[in-house]
C-alpha cells in the first residue's frame, strides 16, 4: 500500500520527465544519414473538349470527359561522410496509372562527391542540382537547371552532371560576403544529352555579394551548347515584413520558333531579355503575399499563340498537314507551361488558418497578361500528424477562345497529395 | 561648503545604488550563453487537446549578429536551415535548393515561437534597458527595442537577483498589445561556467490554448569562421556538428 502511495506521489514527476526529455546523442553527426518521402497523388482532371490541346492529345476520337490519375512517388536521399568529404545521393521513382496506361520511371536526381577542406572552399563533382535566381515561380537566371513548374515551384528536380566549386570570403563593412561559384557542365552523346543536342563544354558562374543588406548575384554562361547569356539578380528586405527581389538576363542568339501567316513553321535566332520583379509581404494578420511579374523575351506573342491554337484545332483526318504542323509547333515549345511573354504570379497564404496550428490555406493565380487568361488554385495543407503532409488543391483554368489557359487540355483539376516523410 | 558636501554625497550615493540596466542586460546575456557558441534545442508545440509536435535544432552563433539554426528532426523538416545576419534572415529548404529571404515575424514551424525567437540575438544587441526596478527577490527590466526592425517593441524582463538569469519575459507590440509571455525554468549547469535555465515555455493571447516549450542542451562555447554565416554555407551547416 505504501509503495502504491509512493508511486502515486511521484507519478506526476515521471510524466513530466517523460514529456520533456531531450537526449542530444541521437542528433550528433553520423557516418551515414538518410531520409526522403513516400507520396501518393489522386487527381481528377475535368477536360475541356473544345480546347486546342485536347484536340492534340486525343486524336483517336474517343473523346473522354475526364481523366482520373493515380501517382505514387518515392524519393530517397542519403549522405555518407568520410574524412572532410561526403557522398550524396537522391533517387526519385514514380509509378502512374491513368487514361493513357501505366508508367514507371526511376531517376537519379543527384549523385555527387563533395569535398569541404575548409569553411571558405568546397568542391562538388557529379550529378547535382544547381538552382540560381531569386524568383519564386520563374528563374530567368537559372542558366543550368531544368525549368521549374510555376504551379509547384518547390518540387525537386533532376540535376545535371557538373564539376563546381564555392569560394566564400566574409568581410567587415558594407560588403559582408563575397563568393564565387564556377560550374563546368559537359555535354556529349552520353553525358547531359538532354541539356542540349550540341556537344560542348559549358562554363557558368555566379558571383554573389551581400552588400549593404542586399543579396546581389552576377551570373554568366558561355557560348557553347546553349547560346551565351549573362544575368543579375537581387533580393532585399525593405522592412522586416516586406521583401523585394528581381532577376534580369540577356540571352544572345536565342532560338525561337515562328509560325507565319501562311502557316509555315520556322526557327529564328534573336537576342532576348528575360526579367522578373517580385515582392514578398507579410501582413499584420500573418498573411503572406508573393507577387511576381515575369517577362520572357523568348516567349511567344499573343498572335503567335493564337496561330498555334488555330492550327491545333485542325481536324486530324480532314487537315492532316495542319494537324502535323501543330504537333511540330508543340515540340518547338508552343504548348510548354507559360509559353507566352508576360505573366503575373500572385500567391497568398496563411499559416495556422482559423487558429488551427498546422493548417495552411493558400490561393495561387498565374495570369497571362497578354491574353488575360489565368489559372486559379486554392489549396489546403495540413501537417498536424507527425511526418505527414496532406494537400488538397483545386486548379481552375479560365480564358477566352485562343488564349493560353482557355486552350489547355483541362477545364479544372482536383488533386489530393499525401506525403509521408521517412 | 556643507551644502556642497551634502549635495556631493547625495549624488555619489545615488550613483552607487543605481543599477546600470544595459550593463546588467549584457551580464544576463553572458549568463544565458557565451557570445559564440553551439547548442541543441528541442521545440515542442503543444495544442489545446494535448497533442504535441517536436522539432530539434542545432544552432551556432558568432558575435552580436550571426546565428544559424539547422533542423535535425522531424524528417519533414530535416535539413532546413535558417540564417540570421543582423536583421537579414534566410531559409534554406533542401528541395527548394536555394536560400530565400524570410521575415522575423513569420514562424517556420508554426506555433507560438516565431523566426526571431528561433534565431535570437543577445537581448543587449536588440534592446536598451530604460528602467530597472526591484520586486522582492527579482529585478524588473523595462526594455525598449533599439530599432523598428526588432520583432518586439518592448520587453518586460523579470530577473532572479541571486542567479541573474531571466525568470519571465513579456513581449509587447508597438501598440502596447501583449504578444507572448516567456517563462524560463529548470536551472542547469551546462559546464564551462554556464549555469542557466534549461527550459523556456511560452504562451500567447494570439494563440489561445496553445503552448510552446523549448529545451536547451549541449551549450558550449565555440569559435566559428565568419564564412559559416553565409548563404553558400547553409546546405553544409550540419557538418559543423562534432
Amino acid at each position: 500500500m505504501r509503495n502504491w502511495l509512493h508511486l502515486l506521489l511521484i507519478l506526476p514527476t515521471l510524466v513530466y520527465a517523460e514529456e520533456f526529455s531531450f537526449d542530444i546523442s541521437s542528433y550528433e553527426k553520423k557516418k551515414f544519414e538518410w531520409g526522403g518521402y513516400l507520396e501518393g497523388i489522386l487527381e481528377y482532371n475535368h477536360l475541356n473538349d473544345k480546347s486546342a490541346l485536347y484536340n492534340l492529345n486525343f486524336p483517336d476520337g474517343k473523346n473522354p470527359d475526364s481523366i482520373k490519375r493515380v501517382l505514387a512517388t518515392a524519393e530517397l536521399e542519403g549522405l555518407y561522410r568520410f574524412n572532410l568529404s561526403n557522398l550524396n545521393f537522391r533517387g526519385h521513382a514514380t509509378a502512374s496509372d491513368d487514361y493513357f496506361g501505366r508508367e514507371y520511371q526511376t531517376d537519379i536526381y543527384e549523385l555527387y562527391y563533395a569535398a569541404n577542406p575548409n569553411d571558405q572552399f568546397n568542391v562538388e563533382v557529379g550529378k547535382r542540382i544547381i538552382k540560381w535566381g531569386k524568383g519564386y515561380a520563374w528563374s530567368p537566371v537559372g542558366f543550368i537547371e531544368r525549368p521549374k513548374d510555376p504551379n509547384d515551384p518547390d518540387l525537386s528536380r533532376e540535376g545535371f552532371i557538373i564539376a563546381g566549386a564555392d569560394l566564400i570570403q566574409s568581410y567587415d563593412g558594407p560588403l559582408k560576403t563575397l563568393s564565387f561559384t564556377p560550374v563546368v557542365l559537359p555535354v556529349s552523346d552520353d553525358i547531359n544529352e538532354d541539356y542540349s543536342s550540341q556537344n560542348d563544354i559549358n562554363i557558368a558562374g555566379k558571383l554573389y555579394l551581400l552588400y549593404r543588406d542586399t543579396d546581389i548575384d552576377f551570373l554568366f554562361l558561355n557560348d557553347a551548347s546553349r547560346s551565351a547569356r549573362i544575368g543579375v539578380d537581387f533580393s532585399r528586405n525593405i522592412t522586416a515584413n516586406f521583401e523585394l527581389h528581381g532577376e534580369f538576363s540577356y540571352i544572345d542568339k536565342q532560338t525561337i520558333a515562328n509560325i507565319d501567316a501562311q502557316n509555315q513553321l520556322s526557327i529564328d535566332q534573336k537576342s532576348v531579355v528575360r526579367s522578373l520583379f517580385g515582392i514578398r509581404y507579410l501582413t499584420k494578420s500573418d498573411i503572406t503575399w508573393i507577387a511576381e511579374y515575369y517577362h520572357n523575351g523568348a516567349g511567344q506573342s499573343k498572335t503567335q499563340l493564337q496561330r498555334f491554337y488555330t492550327l491545333a484545332k485542325s481536324d486530324p483526318i480532314a487537315s492532316p498537314t495542319l494537324y502535323e504542323l501543330a504537333n511540330k509547333a508543340r515540340l518547338a515549345g508552343y504548348a510548354a507551361p507559360n509559353a507566352g511573354q508576360d505573366y503575373l504570379y500572385i500567391r497568398t497564404s496563411k499559416k495556422d488558418t482559423f487558429d488551427i496550428v498546422y493548417l495552411s490555406t493558400g490561393i495561387t493565380s498565374i495570369i497571362n497578361i497578354n491574353d488575360r487568361s489565368f489559372s486559379l488554385a486554392p489549396e489546403l495543407v495540413y501537417t498536424d500528424f507527425t511526418n505527414t503532409e496532406s494537400r488538397l488543391r483545386f486548379i481552375l483554368l479560365q480564358g477566352d477562345t485562343n488564349t493560353e489557359f482557355g486552350e489547355k487540355q483541362n477545364a479544372f483539376k482536383i488533386e489530393f497529395r499525401f506525403r509521408y516523410y521517412i | 561648503m556643507n551644502k556642497l558636501l551634502v549635495l556631493f554625497l547625495i549624488l555619489f550615493s545615488a550613483n552607487i545604488f543605481a543599477i546600470d540596466g544595459n550593463a546588467l542586460l549584457v551580464d544576463i546575456d553572458r549568463r544565458l550563453q557565451p557570445e559564440s557558441y553551439e547548442m541543441y534545442r528541442k521545440l515542442i508545440n503543444i495544442e489545446p487537446d494535448g497533442d504535441k509536435k517536436e522539432f530539434v535544432l542545432y544552432t551556432v552563433k558568432k558575435g552580436k549578429e550571426n546565428v544559424v539554426a539547422l533542423f535535425l528532426d522531424p524528417p519533414s523538416e530535416k535539413g532546413r536551415s535558417s540564417l540570421r545576419q543582423s536583421e537579414n534572415m534566410w531559409l534554406y529548404i533542401p528541395n527548394v535548393g536555394k536560400p530565400i529571404r524570410i521575415t522575423s515575424l513569420q514562424s517556420v514551424v508554426g506555433g507560438v515561437f516565431n523566426n526571431s525567437d528561433l534565431l535570437r540575438l543577445d537581448y543587449s544587441t536588440e534592446f536598451n534597458a530604460e528602467k530597472v526596478s526591484e520586486e522582492k527577490d527579482q529585478l524588473l527590466l523595462d526594455l525598449k527595442a533599439k530599432s523598428r526592425t526588432v520583432s518586439y517593441d518592448r520587453l518586460k524582463m523579470w530577473v532572479d537577483k541571486k542567479t541573474q538569469v531571466p525568470v519571465k519575459i513579456e513581449a509587447y507590440a508597438a501598440s502596447g498589445m501583449l504578444i507572448k509571455t516567456l517563462h524560463y525554468s529548470k536551472l542547469k549547469d551546462f559546464g564551462n561556467g554556464i549555469i542557466r535555465p534549461a527550459m523556456l515555455e511560452t504562451d500567447s493571447p494570439l494563440h489561445k490554448g496553445y503552448k510552446s516549450v523549448m529545451l536547451f542542451d549541449g551549450i558550449k562555447p565555440r569559435r566559428f569562421s565568419d564564412e559559416v554565416f553565409t548563404l553558400n554555407y547553409m546546405p553544409r551547416v550540419g557538418e559543423l556538428r562534432k
